[in-house]
Formats: C-alpha cells, sequence, structure tokens
C-alpha cells in the first residue's frame, strides 16, 4: 500500500510517495503541510519571483533575516565555492540573467557578460542574517532544487513517515529501510524515449544535470563565471549522494571540476556522459550503464 | 615482416610506454592489413617524448587526510606525438591519455592521418578501450522512473519553442 501525491511546484513536476498505509486525511494533512513548505521556499529563495527574498536583496543592500533552513544551503554551497575555486557561486545570479536566463524565460542575451564579484566582496552570512554588502541577485538553482526536496522530506519524516520517495523532476530522495529499491532510468541526453542506463536507488539521493536540455543560443543552464561560457565537453551528469542538497550541488560541480578533486570533501556516486558519448563511473555508483565498444 | 622497433627508453618511460603501446597496436593493426594486401614492412619511429605537464582542472586547496595513492603513475593527463609510416605514406598521432589510479580513463587521438584507411584504424584502435553509452526504449525496461529529462521546466520548453517560431518568422 502505498500514497502518491503529484503536483506541480517551482516549475518542476513532483512525484511523491508515501510508502505504507494512510488514510485520505493524513494524506491530505501532509500534503498541505508540504505545498506550504515549498511556498515559504520559493518565496525566499527563488530569483524568479519579484517578491522573493532573494529578488529584494539584488534591490536593496543591507541585512536581511533568512529562515533557519538557509544555514544548511548557505554551509553547502559556501564549501562548494571553496572546493572549486568559486566556479560554483551564487553570484552567477546576474551572469544567468544577463545571458537570458531571466523570470521570464527571454533566453537571449541582454548584453555582455561579466564575471562576477567574490562571496566575501558581495555578503556575508551569519545565521541567521545575510548582510548584503551590495545588492546582487543570488542563485541557488546549483542545489536549490535538491535542498527543497530534502526539506520537503523532513516534512514528510516530521510525521513519522520514514518509507518515502520525493521526487522533484528527476531529482530524487528515496528512504525505505526495509522496502525495495528503486530502479530509475537514466534518459538519453537527446532521446526521452531512451535510457542509456539505470540506478538502483536505495535511502540515497539521485540528482542529474543535462547541458543540452535548457538550451538556448550557445548557453545552457550551467555557465561558468570564469569563462562565461557553458561546458560543452559534458552532456550529461548523475549523482548519487547522502543527500539531495549534496548530490544536487555536485552534479553542478562536476561540470568544472574532476570527481577526484570533489571527492576529497564529498561522499559521492557519480557518472559523467561525455559529449561524444563516452562515459565515467565511480567504482560504486549503484547501477549500470548500456555499453558498446565503438 | 620486419621487427618492430623497440621502443626508446627515456625519463619519461611511463609517456614513452603508453604511446608505445599505442603505436605498437596501431603498428599490428598496419601489419595485419599489410598481410592481406602488399607485405610492405612497417616502420615504427621512436616516440617524441615531450611531456607536456600533468594537466589538471582547478587544483584543491585542501587535501583532507587522505588515503595516500599507491599507484604506481602520477594521475594526470599526459600528450605525445607518435610517427609511423603506412601504405598510405607517413602518419602522425598525437596521443592524450588520462591516467587515474594507473588506469587510462580516458584517450584521444588526434588523427594526423594522410590516408581515409589510417584514420579508421586509428579510430578503431581509439575504440578499444573507450566504451560509448547507447541508449534502449524505456519501454523495454522495468523502470520505476526515470531521471534527466524532467528536469526541463515546462516554462522553458515553452520559452525555446517561442523563440525558434520567432526566428523562423
Amino acid at each position: 500500500m502505498s500514497s502518491q501525491l503529484i503536483f506541480e511546484a517551482i516549475g518542476t513536476h513532483w512525484v511523491i510517495d508515501l510508502y505504507g498505509e494512510y488514510t485520505a486525511e493524513q494524506v491530505d494533512l501532509v500534503y498541505h503541510k508540504i505545498l506550504e513548505r515549498i511556498a515559504i521556499f520559493d518565496k525566499t529563495y527563488s530569483r524568479f519571483r519579484d517578491d522573493s527574498v532573494v529578488s529584494e536583496m539584488a534591490r536593496t543592500a543591507g541585512d536581511y533575516v533568512l529562515p533557519d533552513d538557509a544555514k544548511e544551503l548557505f554551509a553547502v554551497y559556501k564549501k562548494m565555492y571553496d572546493v572549486t575555486h568559486g566556479l560554483v557561486t551564487p553570484l552567477i545570479g546576474q551572469v544567468l540573467v544577463d545571458a537570458g536566463y531571466d523570470a521570464k524565460y527571454s533566453l537571449i542575451q541582454k548584453k555582455p557578460l561579466t564575471k562576477p564579484l567574490g562571496w566575501d566582496e558581495v555578503f556575508s552570512y551569519t545565521a541567521p542574517q545575510i548582510h548584503m554588502r551590495v545588492p546582487a541577485l543570488l542563485d541557488f538553482g546549483a542545489a536549490g532544487k535538491g535542498y527543497c526536496v530534502d526539506v520537503v522530506s523532513q516534512v514528510i519524516e516530521g510525521y513519522g513517515i520514514h518509507a518515502y520517495c520525493v521526487d522533484a523532476g528527476g531529482d530524487m530522495r528515496h528512504r525505505h529501510v526495509a522496502g525495495p529499491a528503486l530502479t530509475v532510468g537514466l534518459e538519453h541526453p537527446e532521446d526521452t524515449t531512451q535510457v542509456i542506463g539505470t540506478v538502483t536507488l536505495s535511502n540515497a539521493s539521485l540528482c542529474g544535470s543535462a547541458g543540452n536540455r535548457r538550451v538556448w543560443q550557445n548557453f545552457h543552464h550551467v555557465i561558468s563565471p570564469e569563462t562565461l561560457t557553458s561546458p560543452q565537453d559534458i552532456l550529461a551528469v548523475w549523482v548519487v549522494a547522502d543527500s539531495t542538497i549534496v548530490a544536487d550541488a555536485l552534479t553542478t560541480g562536476l561540470f568544472f571540476v574532476s570527481p577526484d578533486i570533489l571527492r576529497h570533501h564529498f561522499t559521492f556516486e557519480y557518472v559523467i556522459i561525455k559529449s561524444d558519448y563516452s562515459c565515467e563511473k565511480s567504482d560504486g555508483f549503484p547501477g549500470e550503464l548500456f555499453l558498446e565498444k565503438r | 615482416m620486419d621487427p618492430i622497433q623497440p621502443i626508446k627508453k627515456s625519463n619519461t618511460s611511463l609517456i614513452a610506454g603508453i604511446v608505445g603501446v599505442v603505436v605498437i597496436a596501431g603498428a599490428v593493426i598496419f601489419a595485419v592489413k599489410n598481410n592481406q594486401s602488399n607485405s610492405q614492412p612497417v616502420a615504427v619511429a621512436p616516440v617524441d617524448t615531450t611531456n607536456t605537464a600533468p594537466v589538471t582542472t582547478p587544483a584543491s586547496s585542501t587535501t583532507p587526510a587522505d588515503v595516500a595513492p599507491t599507484s604506481k603513475y602520477k594521475d594526470g593527463t599526459y600528450s605525445a606525438d607518435g610517427y609511423y609510416s603506412s601504405p598510405g605514406g607517413n602518419d602522425a598521432v598525437h596521443v592524450t591519455l588520462v591516467l587515474k589510479n594507473d588506469i587510462v580513463t580516458d584517450a584521444t587521438v588526434t588523427s594526423g592521418a594522410g590516408d581515409g584507411t589510417s584514420a579508421r584504424y586509428q579510430a578503431m584502435f581509439i575504440g578499444g578501450y573507450k566504451a560509448y553509452v547507447v541508449g534502449q526504449d524505456i519501454s523495454t525496461l522495468n523502470l520505476t522512473k526515470v531521471s534527466g529529462s524532467s528536469l526541463t521546466p515546462r516554462g522553458f520548453n515553452d520559452a525555446v519553442s517561442k523563440i525558434k517560431t520567432q526566428a523562423t518568422a
């Protein structure tokens, strides 16, 4: 027996499975709490809405009090920022907008791109407060969705439900200690009717990022703050880790930095598909790739 | 058939060794080919041991207590040029190998092949230790979920189609 919640939020399609027997009232209660929680998250961190805290910080310098969940978000971002020497940075926001990845999805480059400032130049965060030295548009696209999955999972666990899968558009977290693992297909980067491998997901999180999705002009959703171009040598990346925020952040990190370097600092398994369809995966990756020798 | 000349040893024996393997393997392919057609000798020139320093992605500043690597060769990216003669004339290959834990994890060969046959054999050789992913129909597999496509937000796709329409208007 299980219940399923399906809805659209933060620009993606959610499918939440609750494994176990719950009454319609219980499921409804959890569902509404989840929607409420996502709404708060979105209102704080979305750069796609004008009334968010992040949008306000882009307009006015000064001090802002952020919710408790900012602690983990900033901790993961800061670690990624340091490990990647600033290549994964929330300060990429204005670059993405200028390149056309804005609230209106105009997808037309507006002006020449300029390198973002450094973390310390722009803000300092000491929970619960962030001090913006200058107005700047922060973008949490690299780990925000994954984190939202974790945050929703906390809501679910808050109701004593510990067997579930939260799937936000292919980024997912599975918890089911005694239950069966999920077999998740890894979608072919250029053909949605095909998969190029599978992951056996059990009590872990899986996130994917494909460079040739969300493509416009010469850009895709990952832009290097150094070169101000989108990496072209990687087609797709999948990461399995304990938490969804880390898995999500690492999918972006792997576009810039070798897995070896990242593995000094994070525990994870990965698959990287290069632009010629050659591939690289970690020894412990819990899945298989469909391979051929050419 | 003339014997294949030994590869010159040098202080960069690793690169020479690896490229040697490449060139020898390449030569073997040509040798097989030559057996079938004219039996022109295959000569392998000493490998150019120009060492390009290992290329790595931005180095990590902090390296916490990590297990000391026990690999024989230093991880990194190595490049070298190899030359050989084929029935189609003199050819060169520029080989770049990525070594990790003593395993070649990636390789590219810039084909300097003068003729189509050489280019084809080089391509065959490169493929010999590089695996490529291929797709299988989702419908043929028993999957719980799929990760990848649904990453694309709907609005984004709409915008893309809009722009495509504008661009073709």
